[in-house]
C-alpha cells in the first residue's frame, strides 16, 4: 500500500471501519513507513486533544429565560387562536340574525310589490270590471288603473328603502306609489289617460295577451283571487289620500 | 448505557407529546435535560461563550414554535441539535461577513493540501501567531476556528461530542460517506494547524 492512499484512510483506520483485509494491509505498511506511523500519531493526539477539551457549564439564568420565551409564546399562540374562533361564536348569531332581516325584508318588499298591484278591490272588480274602468278621474279607481303603468317603475327605487315595519310600511309604500302617481298623471291630460286605459281596457282585462299592461292587471287579478290574503290586509290597512 | 439511552429517548418523546398539547412545563424538563449538550456543542462551533448561549436560547424557542414538525423518525436529541447547528451556522456566516469586512487582510483560509494558511497584511500578527501565545486548550479551539463550518460541524460532533456516525449523519442531513470524508479533512486540517503552532502535539 501506498502512503498516499493510507494517509487518506487514516481516520478510518483510526475509527475501526476499515474491511480486514484493508486493516492487515494498513498494519503492513504502518509496520515499515515512519512518515506514515507519526501522522497516525499526529493524529490520534489531535482526537485526544479534542476529546480533552472541557465542557462548559450552562449559566443558571438559562432555563428561566428559555422559558420566558417559550411562555410567551405560547400566549401569543392562545391569543391568535382565541382571535381566530372567538368571532365564529358571535360571527354565527349575527349571520342568522343577519339571514333574518334579509328574509324579512325580502317578504316586505315581495308584500308590497303585490298588493299595491293588485289592490283588495280586484275583488269587486273581477265581478264589474267595466264599470270601475269608466270611473271619473276623481274616483278612487283611477289611481288604480294608473298604478299598473307607473308601479313597476316606481316600485324599484321605492321598495328597498321603507324601514322594516309590518303593514303600515305597506301602506306607506303605496302612499308613495301614489304620490309618483300623481306627479306622473300631473304630466299628462287626465283625460288622455283615461282615453289609453279606456283603449286598451276595451282590448281585453281579464289576461288576455295584449299590451303588457292589461295583462299585467289581469294576471294581478288573478294573482289576487289566489292570493286572498293579500287582498283582505289590503282592503283593512288601505287609507286613501285622496279623499 | 443504551437501554438508559433509550428510556430517555422515549421520555422525551412523552414530554414532546404533552407538550403539544398545551403542557408548557414538559417542555421545561427538555431544556433542562439537553441545555448542557447543547451549549457545548454550539461553543465549540462558535468558540464563544455569549455567542453560544444566544444560540441555545434561540434554538430551543424554535423548537418549540416548530414542535408539531417533530415527527419522531430521529430522536429528539438529534432533532434539537440540527437546530443548534443550523443557528451556529447562520452565526457563523454573519460573523465571517462582518470579519471579512474589518479584517480582511487576515482570513485564515484551508488549503487544497489540508493546510491552514493565513493571508495577512505585513505588520499585523498572523492567527497562527496569536495562537501560540493561548492555552493548549484554547490553541486546539483556535484550530478548530479555522476550519470552515462543515468541516468544523463534523469534527465537533465527532471528536468533542461523540455522536454516533449514524447520528451525525441525520444532524447534518448528509449521507453517510461524506460524514467520513469531512471528518478525515478536518482531523488533518486541526492536526497540521496544532503541529504548526505547538511544535509537537
Amino acid at each position: 500500500m501506498e502512503c498516499v492512499k493510507v494517509k487518506e484512510r487514516l481516520s478510518d483506520y483510526i475509527e475501526g471501519i476499515l474491511s480486514v483485509e484493508e486493516k492487515k494491509l494498513f498494519d503492513e505498511h504502518l509496520g515499515s513507513c515512519g512518515k506514515c506511523s507519526e501522522i497516525l500519531s499526529d493524529l490520534r493526539k489531535t482526537i485526544d486533544h479534542l476529546h480533552g477539551l472541557e465542557e462548559v457549564e450552562p449559566p443558571p439564568w438559562m432555563t428561566q429565560k428559555v422559558m420566558a420565551s417559550v411562555r410567551e409564546e405560547a400566549e401569543t399562540k392562545k391569543s391568535i387562536w382565541q382571535r381566530l374562533f372567538y368571532p365564529i361564536h358571535i360571527k354565527l348569531p349575527l349571520e342568522a340574525v343577519g339571514a333574518v332581516l334579509v328574509a324579512v325584508t325580502a317578504l316586505y318588499v315581495f308584500q308590497s310589490v303585490q298588493p299595491v298591484l293588485e289592490e283588495g278591490r280586484f275583488d269587486d272588480l273581477a265581478e264589474i270590471p267595466m264599470e270601475r274602468y269608466s270611473a271619473s278621474p276623481g274616483d278612487h279607481a283611477e289611481p288604480l288603473l294608473n298604478e299598473p303603468r307607473s308601479v313597476p317603475s316606481a316600485q324599484g327605487p321605492e321598495a328597498p328603502s321603507p324601514p322594516l315595519r309590518g303593514e303600515q310600511v305597506k301602506t306607506d309604500a303605496e302612499e308613495m306609489v301614489r304620490a309618483e302617481d300623481d306627479v306622473k298623471v300631473g304630466f299628462k291630460d287626465n283625460a288622455k289617460v283615461d282615453d289609453e286605459v279606456k283603449a286598451k281596457r276595451g282590448k281585453g282585462i281579464s289576461g288576455g295577451a295584449g299590451a303588457p299592461e292589461p295583462s299585467k292587471k289581469g294576471d294581478q287579478r288573478e294573482k289576487v283571487k289566489k292570493r286572498p290574503v293579500f287582498g283582505e290586509t289590503w282592503h283593512i290597512q288601505l287609507r286613501n289620500p285622496f279623499t | 448505557m443504551k437501554s438508559d439511552e433509550n428510556d430517555i429517548a422515549n421520555e422525551d418523546l412523552e414530554l414532546v407529546a404533552s407538550c403539544i398539547q398545551g403542557d408548557v412545563d414538559s417542555f421545561e424538563i427538555l431544556v433542562n435535560r439537553h441545555q448542557k449538550r447543547m451549549l457545548n456543542v454550539a461553543l465549540r462551533m462558535t468558540g464563544n461563550y455569549e455567542d453560544a448561549c444566544d444560540i441555545v436560547q434561540d434554538a430551543f424557542v424554535a423548537a418549540y414554535k416548530g414542535l408539531k414538525g417533530f415527527k419522531g423518525r430521529s430522536s429528539f436529541s438529534t432533532w434539537l441539535h440540527t437546530i443548534v447547528i443550523n443557528h451556529a451556522r447562520n452565526r457563523l456566516k454573519q460573523l465571517k461577513t462582518k470579519a471579512q469586512r474589518e479584517f480582511s487582510m487576515n482570513t485564515p483560509v484551508m488549503t487544497e493540501d489540508g493546510n491552514i494558511g493565513i493571508e495577512r497584511a505585513a505588520d499585523e500578527p498572523s492567527a497562527l501567531e496569536r495562537l501560540e501565545k493561548k492555552s493548549v486548550q484554547e490553541k486546539v479551539q483556535g484550530c478548530i476556528d479555522e476550519l470552515e463550518a462543515e468541516f468544523r460541524e463534523v469534527i465537533v460532533l465527532r471528536d468533542i461530542h461523540e455522536f454516533s456516525y449514524d447520528e451525525i449523519s441525520e444532524i447534518l442531513e448528509i449521507p453517510d460517506g461524506t460524514v467520513k470524508s469531512r471528518l478525515s479533512r478536518a482531523r488533518g486540517a486541526v492536526r497540521n494547524c496544532l503541529k504548526n503552532i505547538m511544535g509537537e502535539l
